[in-house]
């Protein structure tokens, strides 16, 4: 099992955001959970990030406690995230992005990098190799002088997935990656994903509104409605779930 | 002409201890929008460091006893970091200018009860011979220790640029200027970054403490005026940029050496402020007022 959710219990005030979610993610599952707007999915990523921390509820990462950790530390033991709204470091460079994700694997300490030890600087090296072979796998190469905040908008998504696979993660969380994308990006998207879990040892767990998306890459999807989880199994039977209907698909658009 | 030179030459050495103090203030206001009040205090403590190591480790050559102290003063930046400021790093922002306040006040008494409230002399560790070249050529005066305080602080600053643009811990500083809170998702303790920042650049006003006792004097107070004056230096340049921070500390001490030489030493201040509030009124953001840190 690669992340196993326990109970998550989060709330805001008098609003109970999360509510008892419980998640087996296996080694390489491609799992999504979907819901309506307000549905408590971006909260659960901040959780699993260790952005929130829960008020119940617990987190494991294989054998690995999560609950309590900072989060760096969650990113080191191998989770890594995209976000709904891209965030880059966008007035950094393309390479920049990925040697700063591949940063954190580096060993040394302040007083080497501040002294400049011999170590330090080999870990230099290695890691601008690194980051250039790693841009190369995702077409990026002749990007990696440009700042990322004047890519196109798909290829600030493919950084941004780039520079979270560059962490090493175990898990791979995508929040809404197809949001504001057009029909064509979306199918490119699916294949960069299926890519992305062909070629790297991780389990992927997605948010996404776009149910093409999901059906397309999900062998598991979970519903939330109001932090409560109302549907689970394989999406062809989820979508017929009379309740998620009711609470998601009926109100905006109907399922693809 | 000559004094013309002269003049020019004593603006750069004081544009360049300005320039050492400033771009501590824009470090850290660039990573993490603090405006460190304090750091004028560090410069002065640093100076003091320098003033002990000389008095009392004798033997210590120049060229160790100064990057002792730097090291010394930046143990001090990252302790005060961490004992007074990262509590606060989500506080209203009243709260931890009052805080940084406070410790310049703390440093500044330190000082004062620890080692005494005179004004001391830096023993001289650099030579003061004029630079016959210069004599020759130019016809200026100029000293070598001012030729070399000059110099150096460049190097630092060349070094600075380097630090920030070329390796690891820089890459980590420019990201936490960019968006702080993804730092800690690729794996990195911004803890550490931020610690790394106010450790550079202490060490940077330490070195510039050390200039400023060799070329003039110090006293417990002097972080005070001074600070000021770099922390000016540094909003007219841009306050988040390190090119700025250095353009306007040379500008700001050109401009006040000028004014002693040719006006009246009275106008020094007045003009400085001056320039300051039309500077603003035409960019409001500094002169290089663009985001923080920003690689050129």
């Amino acid at each position: 099992m690669a992340l196993r959710i326990e109970g998550l219990v989060k709330a805001f005030g008098g609003l109970t955001a999360v509510s008892g979610l419980n998640l087996d993610l296996g080694d390489r599952d491609i799992q999504g959970i979907i819901g309506p707007n307000g549905a408590g999915k971006t909260t659960v990523f901040n959780l699993i990030t260790g952005i929130y921390q829960p008020d119940r509820g617990r987190l494991r990462l294989g054998e690995q406690e999560l609950t309590g950790l900072a989060p760096d530390a969650i990113a080191r033991a191998g989770i890594a995230r995209t976000f709904q709204n891209i965030r880059l470091f966008a007035h950094m460079t393309v390479l920049d992005n990925i040697t700063m994700a591949l940063h954190g694997r580096a060993g040394y300490s302040l007083w080497e990098a501040v002294l400049r030890t011999g170590n330090y600087r080999r870990q230099e090296t290695r890691l601008r190799v690194e980051s250039r072979d790693h841009l190369a796998r995702f077409g990026l190469a002749d990007r990696q002088q440009e700042l990322a905040g004047s890519l196109p908008y798909g290829e600030q998504r493919r950084l941004e997935i780039a520079r979270a696979l560059a962490t090493g993660p175990k898990v791979l969380l995508l929040d809404e990656p197809a949001a504001g994308m057009n029909p064509k990006e979306v199918e490119e998207l699916i294949l960069l994903i299926r890519q992305v879990h062909r070629d790297f040892p991780l389990a992927i767990l997605l948010i996404e509104h776009q149910m093409p998306v999901v059906l397309e890459l999900c062998a598991h999807i979970q519903v939330l409605d109001f932090g409560q989880t109302i549907a689970a199994g394989a999406p062809q039977d989820v979508t017929r779930n009379p309740l998620v209907i009711e609470a998601y698909l009926g109100e905006a658009e109907a399922p693809a | 002409m000559d004094t013309v030179i002269q003049q020019l030459f004593n603006a750069a050495q004081l544009g360049a201890v300005y320039a050492l103090i400033a771009l501590g203030y824009s470090m850290v206001y660039g990573i993490i929008r603090l405006i460190n009040f304090a750091h004028g205090d560090i410069f002065m403590l640093g100076g003091f460091i320098g003033l002990l190591l000389t008095t009392h480790l004798g033997w210590l050559p120049f060229y160790l006893m100064m990057p002792l102290a730097m090291l010394l003063t930046a143990l001090a930046g990252v302790a005060i970091e961490r004992v007074a400021y990262r509590r606060l790093r989500h506080a209203q922002r009243m709260s931890v200018v009052i805080t940084t306040l406070g410790v310049g006040i703390f440093l500044e008494n330190l000082v004062r009860l620890t080692v005494g409230p005179e004004t001391r002399q830096l023993p001289a560790r650099l030579p003061t011979a004029p630079v016959l070249w210069l004599q020759n050529t130019l016809g200026a005066f100029v000293t070598w220790d001012k030729l070399l305080i000059i110099l150096l602080s460049l190097a630092l600053m060349a070094i600075l640029w380097l630090v920030i643009n070329k390796t690891l811990v820089g890459t980590a500083m420019r990201a936490v200027a960019d968006n702080k809170d993804v730092v800690p998702l690729m794996g990195v303790n911004l803890n550490l970054i931020i610690a790394a920042t106010f450790a550079i650049g202490s060490a940077l006003a330490a070195a510039g403490g050390i200039f400023y006792g060799q070329a003039y004097s110090i006293d417990p107070y002097m972080g005070i005026d001074l600070g000021w004056k770099a922390f000016i230096a540094a909003v007219i340049g841009g306050i988040g940029s390190i090119e700025g921070a250095v353009l306007g500390s040379f500008l700001l001490a050109g401009v006040e050496v000028l004014t002693v030489a040719y006006l009246s030493s009275n106008l020094k201040n007045g003009i400085a402020f001056g320039l300051l509030i039309l500077l603003l009124l035409v960019w409001p953001s500094g002169i290089m007022g663009k985001p923080m840190l920003k690689k050129v």
